[in-house]
């Protein structure tokens, strides 16, 4: 059973090692000279730099994500329809294939709902 | 192997349970909480629970990721590192993990650990896949209508200025 | 054969058309609200094709088509076609609250959205499982929560959406939990798996039991306004847009009262628990009496005075409800629920169009109305007296039908509260009243004018208060199954 996550764990190894790799090679090779708390500040032609206020983010990058979430959702959904499909078929006939297309298309007015609205576009 | 995985895992998620709650930046008690739902996912594929543990990730995941944008636009940031420690507060939710615990206490010797609780491996994506896609085919479509309605509301509410 | 939810599937694909109407085609906005009251009528119409059907017949155990689905499946289309009409009265207010690009903008939504939830309605008193009662009632709240915060550069419309949302989401919380309860010792969702098993629940279960229930009895006290669930009423009726305030007091409130009869039906018909849950109903019945009428004699604002009313009103359906056992209490509610319909939509189409002019929805807006516009007064006046249970109107019979069956069941106590907060009532609405004849319209205040439908609709509603107020037949005769 756990031989079958073998490929995950892989990933794993390999996504931490790179990330371990690349850091240690820029410690290792990047550090000329000694830092201090003062070499790191941004240089403000002798001023001491005073940091700015809290940026400001546009409410485009929350609508974006709330949009991402609904369909993430319908995802959640395929994945035992995807894990079903065959042996449902094999049982009970094709109703699986109608009720997820069914279940698509409403989704997809939805989409086609949000693109038409400019819900996607960014530069307005 | 499996007990070593575990306890792994369950280390894992506690850890940075407890970072969500002790790191000053809430961007990275946010990142926290991401790790934390992992381990809490590895748990649920230890015990053969696949379809919560993707539901895990899938989901939360992306609700993290929502929560995430939410506070880097809504918070101060600076403001919520510079909070002090909130003493009635903490004592109240001592008093819940004392409570919470105590129940454990009083509960944990009523199971018996050493019997599984399924005699065999159960398949539990293709159980609810089955079921959802005969039994509870009405309920689905719904979904599907409620999730378009959302789609909807979520133009609606927070689109700049509408067409 | 034609499927049983053929209706549901019809008003959901009315939706999704009027959706891609507003989103693709540059029409008058209103066309698409005009459109929806046309289709829905039709759709009104095929459900007297559609007769109700025995359990046996349809294949699915979450959906029952009975008397009562058939009779609130009209009922809530009745009340969409009328929230479609007021938002069309309406779209001239909404449009100056609604951030937008180009004219008309949100107003598609604006229309579109009421027939989703209807059709999350017509699930809701079709759902005999509550796998289905929760997603049905998901698509409600979640359509509503979104029309209530949609007058975005509107505080009052923001924050009645918060606490809307945070409210209803916490009521969730307690359904599912509840649901998980009930689930656990029972082993079935579904509300007959339920009904077999309970009376061989063994003793040392049935605290369990009644908290399950009590769980969902929170969840559904919050959705029909019953006290003590009901502080998110006042707000988010006022904040509201109005013609969603008239939706969520009348349509919410009537498939949240279904649910409620289909959730308690096996509960109330086993002996074990029978006692302890008529106690529960009628405590709650009596607080909501209580407090609903109390809490609106002191209100100035005509909106808010309308959302404690509703609180009020959930009272004597809850009167009703608390008298299960007696025969005559199931037509009642639909009788009073029936009178609430027109009652209400009354209250808040005349309320729309002062407000449209005088630009307000306090009580002192009303004055001088008698004089400023004594088509409105007189259609204001009949729906503050029906509301207030005068006889010879339909208010008057709900309330009679409603005593009658807490007398055959022996809530002697309900009826006692029942008559003095009824007296309570007279008080407050009549305040309007006192309002629109005794006192002078201020000095700056004009005439309002009523478009021709506007003054069709309003007649319409008069007439059908008054005259099955006299003559309940025709109700009661589509009610006799029950």
């Amino acid at each position: 059973m756990l031989i079958d996550f073998l490929p995950i764990l892989l990933h794993v190894v390999v996504a931490v090692g790179f990330a371990t790799v690349v850091l240690v090679l820029n410690i290792a090779l990047g550090r000329a000279g000694k830092r201090t708390k003062i070499k790191d500040t941004a240089y403000e032609c002798g001023v001491i730099p005073e940091p700015g206020p809290q940026p400001r983010f546009s409410v485009k990058f929350y609508l974006v994500a709330m949009l991402f979430i609904l369909f993430d959702i319908e995802v959640v959904f395929m994945y035992p329809w995807a894990v079903v499909y065959r042996d449902y078929i094999a049982q009970h006939g094709m109703l699986i294939f109608w009720s997820m297309l069914s279940f698509v298309i409403i989704l997809l007015f939805g989409y086609a709902y949000a693109v038409k609205k400019g819900a996607l576009e960014w530069g307005r | 192997m499996e007990v070593a995985l575990f306890w792994i895992f369950a280390a894992l998620m506690l850890g940075f349970g407890a970072a969500v709650i002790f790191l000053k930046s809430p961007v990275s008690s946010a990142l926290s909480l991401v790790v934390s739902f992992l381990g809490l996912a590895a748990l649920f594929l230890l015990l053969d629970a696949f379809f919560i543990g993707i539901i895990q990730v899938l989901v939360y995941a992306g609700a993290v990721m929502v929560l995430f944008l939410f506070i880097i636009m809504l918070l101060d940031l600076k403001t919520e590192r510079a909070r002090k420690i909130n003493l009635p507060a903490m004592i109240g939710g001592l008093m819940v993990v004392v409570g919470f615990v105590a129940l454990l206490v009083k509960l944990l010797p009523s199971f018996d650990i050493a019997k599984p609780a399924l005699a065999r491996p159960v398949n539990d994506v293709a159980s609810v896949g089955m079921l959802l896609f005969s039994d509870y085919n009405l309920p689905f479509q719904v979904i599907g209508v409620l999730l378009l309605v959302a789609t909807v509301g979520v133009v609606l509410l927070s689109r700049k200025e509408l067409k | 054969m034609i499927v049983p939810y053929a209706l549901e599937i019809s008003v959901v694909c009315v939706g999704i058309f009027l959706l891609m109407v507003d989103a693709f085609l540059k029409t008058d906005k209103t066309t698409i609200a005009w459109t929806g009251v046309v289709v829905l009528l039709a759709i009104f119409g095929l459900t007297f094709a559609l007769g109700p059907m025995p359990k046996g017949v349809i294949p699915e155990a979450f959906y029952v088509l009975d008397p009562t689905a058939l009779f609130f499946k009209r009922f809530l289309l009745l009340a969409t076609v009328l929230t479609l009409i007021l938002s069309i009265d309406y779209s001239p207010v909404y449009q100056k609250f609604v951030p937008a690009a180009v004219p008309q903008a949100g107003l598609g939504e604006f229309f579109t959205l009421p027939v989703f939830a209807c059709a999350g309605m017509m699930f809701m008193v079709s759902a005999n499982d509550f796998i289905m009662i929760f997603v049905a009632l998901e698509l409600v709240t979640i359509t509503f929560y979104v029309l209530v915060a949609s007058m975005r550069k509107n505080q009052g419309s923001l924050e009645a959406g918060v606490k809307y949302l945070i409210l209803g989401a916490l009521s969730t919380g307690f359904l599912v939990y509840g649901i998980t309860w009930l689930y656990g010792i029972t082993g079935y969702t579904s509300l007959d798996g339920i009904q077999s098993v309970l009376p061989r629940v063994p003793e040392q279960y049935q605290p369990s039991v009644l908290f399950g229930l009590g769980l969902v009895l929170v969840a559904l006290g919050f959705k029909v306004a019953a006290v003590p669930f009901q502080f998110w009423v006042p707000d988010v009726y006022q904040g509201a847009p109005t013609p969603v305030t008239a939706y969520l007091s009348v349509a919410s409130k009537a498939a949240g009262f279904v649910v409620l009869l289909r959730v308690l039906e096996p509960f109330v018909t086993t002996p074990t628990f029978q006692v302890k849950v008529f106690g529960i109903l009628t405590i709650l019945a009596a607080v909501t009496l209580i407090l609903g009428n109390l809490a609106a004699m002191s209100q100035q604002n005509l909106k808010r005075l309308l959302a404690y009313s509703s609180i009020a009103h959930a009272g004597y359906l809850l009167v009703a409800v608390a008298s299960l056992s007696a025969p005559g209490a199931k037509v009642a509610i639909g009788f009073y629920l029936g009178g609430y319909l027109l009652m209400t939509f009354l209250a808040f189409l005349v309320l729309l169009n002062v407000a449209k002019v005088s630009g307000g929805d306090d009580i002192r807006d009303f004055n001088g109305l008698g004089k400023r516009s004594p088509v409105l007064a007189l259609a204001l006046l009949i729906s503050m007296l029906s509301l207030a249970g005068l006889p010879f109107t339909i208010g008057f019979l709900g309330k009679f039908f409603i005593f009658e069956a807490a007398l055959a069941s022996g809530q002697y106590v309900l009826v006692v509260l029942g008559a003095i907060t009824v007296a309570c009532g007279f008080y407050y609405y009549l305040k309007v009243v006192m309002a629109m004849y005794w006192q002078p319209p201020a000095p700056s205040a004009t005439n309002i004018q009523v478009s021709p439908f506007g003054q069709f609709l309003i007649a319409l509603l008069v007439l059908a208060i008054i005259i099955f107020g006299i003559f309940p037949q025709p109700i009661l005769g589509a009610l006799t199954h029950l």
